[in-house]
């Protein structure tokens, strides 16, 4: 009896420790398994995203073409038949002088209009003389009687990927559009600075400011701001808001100019 | 001073003190972690002061020489009572929490059967302890199913677990077989070997409690850091 008691609760001891060591074994594997599953969700969303960034820059450089090429030309050639028109008419007509210059003007203001866009479309300074260029023009263009919008950079700034100037120039351009759009600003500072291994780009405005969390909280605002997070989810960056009721606005993008995980090709035009 | 009662049951049998002294510990570990414990560990601790309240009356009847056996008996409702809140708050599944209530009802059922004030109530110490190997397989299961803990390792109630089933598995069958193994005490000293076994997996068992409250406080930060 003695025997069998000795030999069973051996065999319930090895059977436990059996137990736990299965158990704990078992369980860490699946963690780890988890782990790599979510790490690889993780950078197929980012695919995606890049992705749908990527077809939103060719779709804007299509139509940027189309306005371009089609339209413009449809429009030159109609200022062409214009001009004709209105040598017709000068002759026969001339009271109707006036209607012709009346509609050639209109005509080149559509025409200017046309090109404003479709340049807007596509950054090709940022491509062609890069991201300080395209930030000073973009200030340049903003800035009227009312705004003043000052761009101010380090001295050198070293030369990013492509994907990441382009990135932070959609960023600037969207936080200059809303300083203006809502903070009723009169200045506006753009900061650019190299950072050890990445870059910190700020957008300061003296406006009116604006409670972050109420905006976020309703799912139909935002979206501009919520653009920011995701652009900046494909390359890895960081976006701080620094705003408040009633002061001025400071954001900053931080950005790492490392080689990333997902690549997404800008093509020149 | 020494010729006290109490000091001198003690100094005559040094070791049968042996897991009240980790108990001791153990609950040492526990007050000092006290903040950090979840609401389970919170039973746990609650079922090792009363082990010790019935610890210190026993000693104190063992003192003046009266029949304290009936106190063990007590002990093992003690602690498969506070077992079982423990892990009805621990395991969250509806089906689980019957289980966990069948078996605190057996228990209970084989407790009132079996209770005697003079001799030590083997089945239900058994029993106890079947219930006790079922709760830590079901948390097991339980854990393998849900997939929630981060770090097994540093999970409290793992170890508790662990802890249970291998007291459990130890002491099953003593207890079982109280007749041949605590029953006679006189005869070739197989009582002293088996209250020695016993003593050891009741040690062990407060030293894995008073170890799963100090992990308690790591996995309370951890968890803080990753919900920061
Ligand atoms: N610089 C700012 N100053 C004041 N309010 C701002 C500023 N930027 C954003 N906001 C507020 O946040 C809201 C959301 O901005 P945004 O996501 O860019 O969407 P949208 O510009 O399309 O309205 C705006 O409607 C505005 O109320
Ligand atoms: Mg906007």
């Amino acid at each position: 009896m003695k025997l069998y008691i000795a030999v069973g609760t051996a065999v319930l001891l090895v059977m436990a420790i059996f137990i736990i060591v299965f158990v704990a074994y078992y369980q860490q594997k699946q963690i780890r398994q988890q782990l790599i599953l979510k790490e690889w969700q993780e950078k197929y969303r980012k695919g995606l995203l890049a992705a749908t960034l990527q077809a939103q820059e060719h779709e804007r450089r299509r139509i940027a073409q189309d306005l371009h090429d089609e339209i413009g030309t449809m429009l030159s050639v109609t200022k062409l038949s214009l001009n004709q028109l209105g040598r017709t008419v000068e002759h026969n007509d001339p009271g109707s002088t006036v209607l012709v210059q009346k509609t050639r003007s209109l005509l080149d203001e559509t025409i200017a209009n046309v090109r404003r866009i479709s340049r807007d479309l596509v950054p090709t300074t940022l491509e062609r003389f890069g991201l300080v260029s395209a930030l000073e023009e973009l200030a340049e263009k903003a800035s009227n009687g009312e705004v003043h919008v000052e761009l101010s950079c380090s001295d050198k700034m070293p030369t990013l990927l492509p994907q990441l100037d382009l990135t932070l120039f959609r960023i600037a351009q969207e936080l200059i559009n809303n300083a203006i759009k809502h903070a009723n600003a009169e200045n506006i500072i753009i900061d650019l600075h190299c950072q050890p291994n990445g870059v910190l780009l700020s957008v300061i405005d003296d406006g009116r400011g604006f409670d972050l969390d109420e905006i976020l909280k309703d799912k139909k605002r935002g979206l501009g701001l919520r653009n920011i997070e995701s652009r900046l989810n494909v390359i890895d960056g960081h976006v701080t808001f620094d705003v408040e009721e009633g002061r001025g606005s400071r954001i900053h993008i931080q950005v790492k100019n490392l080689k990333p995980e997902v690549e997404v090709e800008v093509e020149a035009v | 001073m020494l010729d006290h009662p109490y000091i001198s049951l003690i100094l005559k049998y040094p070791d049968s003190f042996l897991p009240d002294l980790f108990l001791l510990l153990a609950i040492g570990a526990g007050l000092v972690n006290y903040s950090f414990l979840d609401r389970p560990s919170r039973w746990l601790f609650r079922m090792l002061v009363l082990s010790l309240v019935i610890s210190l009356i026993q000693l104190h009847d063992a003192a003046y020489r009266q029949n304290n056996t009936y106190l063990h008996n007590l002990n093992s409702l003690v602690e498969m009572g506070c077992f079982a809140a423990a892990y009805r708050i621990e395991l969250k599944a509806r089906s689980n929490q019957v289980i966990v209530f069948t078996g605190l009802g057996i228990y209970l059922l084989v407790f009132l059967n079996d209770f005697s004030w003079t001799r030590i109530a083997g089945v239900t110490l058994g029993v106890e302890r079947i219930v006790m190997i079922v709760y830590a397989l079901l948390y097991f299961h339980y854990i393998l199913a849900r997939m929630q803990v981060q770090n097994l390792l540093i999970h409290s109630m793992f170890w508790v677990s662990a802890g249970a089933i291998v007291h459990a598995a130890g002491t099953l069958f003593v207890f079982l077989f109280v007749k041949v193994t605590l029953g006679d005490l006189s005869s070739n000293g197989s009582y002293a070997l088996y209250i020695t076994i016993v003593r050891t997996f009741s040690a062990f068992f407060y030293i894995i409690l008073g170890f799963s409250f100090c992990i308690r406080r790591r996995e309370f930060r951890l968890a803080e850091r990753f919900t920061v």
